[in-house]
């Protein structure tokens, strides 16, 4: 119960950071989200590096381990979200030949580099489709439609969730809201 | 005569020797660190109890280390490691442990993948990338 209040609260943030974004800040896709030269990144842990538990004997920069953790619990949360978890269902096709990577490391890897390049990560890169192509029908012909913003909110607010479960103060799940919205007309077209 | 035969010889060799090796550099390699992701669909109704028995027991299984439970959709999720877990076989033992008998494995069309999120497409120079990974 207490989980679900805090949910709520994370949602309530996230619907208010839309509107802040909608009415504060043009329609610019500047990433980093910087605060007197302090991104939103350097608030997730920034570059300093830790070891990576996914990886032995590698490191990872915090602030990136901090949104690729998450993301991979938001693509569960996503995955068994029956609203959305049709746009995603590529995460569990079968991977018969165990070859890497799998489809769910792809979407991990893709989301997560992009998130933390749009945080104002640095030593990352994002090298996988244009958003606004990517989204859109007419440039990509296996979209059957165009994603609505029900569905981009219904996202929003299971990555809400994940940030919640992760144990990020509400002020930071706010900021990650932000992030989030202002690549929202990319994704939902008119 | 005998040079149409050896040259021939040699070339067929030359040509065995580059299919082992092309088969070698790109068959498909298990990563340690890789994860994939199965799905099951309960297709009955459960509460919190039985989600945390659920939980409890895909954890259990050799490779697994991520189990979500959503007890409002009745589906299952778990992530593991391609490596040590076979995915179908969790299911099919999960299936026969548990009263779950109309729990099913999800997977998606083929319809349905091509027109799935297209976040996981990767660009060419990855590719590349992974298949120079492959190599050394």
């Amino acid at each position: 119960m207490k989980m679900k209040t805090s949910t709520l609260v994370a949602a309530l943030i996230f619907s208010g950071a839309l509107l802040a974004v909608v009415s504060i800040i043009p329609s610019c896709h500047k990433s980093g989200g910087s605060a007197g030269g302090r991104t939103f990144y350097d608030s997730l842990g920034g570059t300093v590096s830790v070891s990576d538990p996914a990886n032995f004997g590698r490191t990872v920069e915090q602030g990136y381990l901090t949104i690729r953790t998450i993301v991979d619990t938001a693509l569960m949360i996503i995955q068994t979200d029956t609203t959305i978890n049709g746009y995603f269902s590529i995460m569990v096709n079968e991977d018969t030949l165990h070859a890497a990577p799998t489809e769910y490391d792809k979407l991990s890897l893709n989301f997560t580099n992009f998130l933390a390049v749009a945080a104002g990560a640095k030593d990352y890169s994002y090298t996988g489709p244009d958003l606004f192509a990517a989204h859109n029908p007419d440039s990509n012909f296996n979209i059957p439609g165009r994603v609505d913003s029900a569905a981009f909110n219904e996202f929003a607010y299971d990555l809400a969730r994940s940030a919640t479960q992760y144990g990020l103060s509400n002020q930071l799940i706010s900021q990650f809201g932000i992030l989030l919205y202002r690549y929202e007309g990319q994704v939902v077209q008119p | 005569m005998r040079w149409v035969a050896v040259i021939s010889g040699v070339l067929l060799l030359g040509v065995a020797a580059l299919a082992v090796h092309v088969y070698v550099v790109t068959r498909p390699r298990v990563d340690g660190h890789s994860r994939g992701m199965a799905r099951i669909d309960l297709h009955q109704k459960i509460g919190r109890t039985e989600a945390d028995g659920i939980t409890a027991w895909l954890s259990r299984q050799k490779g697994v280390d991520h189990v979500l439970v959503n007890p409002g959709t009745a589906i299952a999720v778990f992530t593991y490691s391609p490596m040590t877990a076979n995915p179908g076989m969790i299911i099919k033992a999960f299936r026969d442990s548990l009263p779950y008998s109309k729990a099913e494995r999800y997977l998606p069309a083929s319809a349905e993948v091509r027109r799935g999120c297209p976040m996981t497409a990767m660009p060419v120079t990855n590719g590349i990338y992974q298949f120079l990974k492959h190599l050394f």
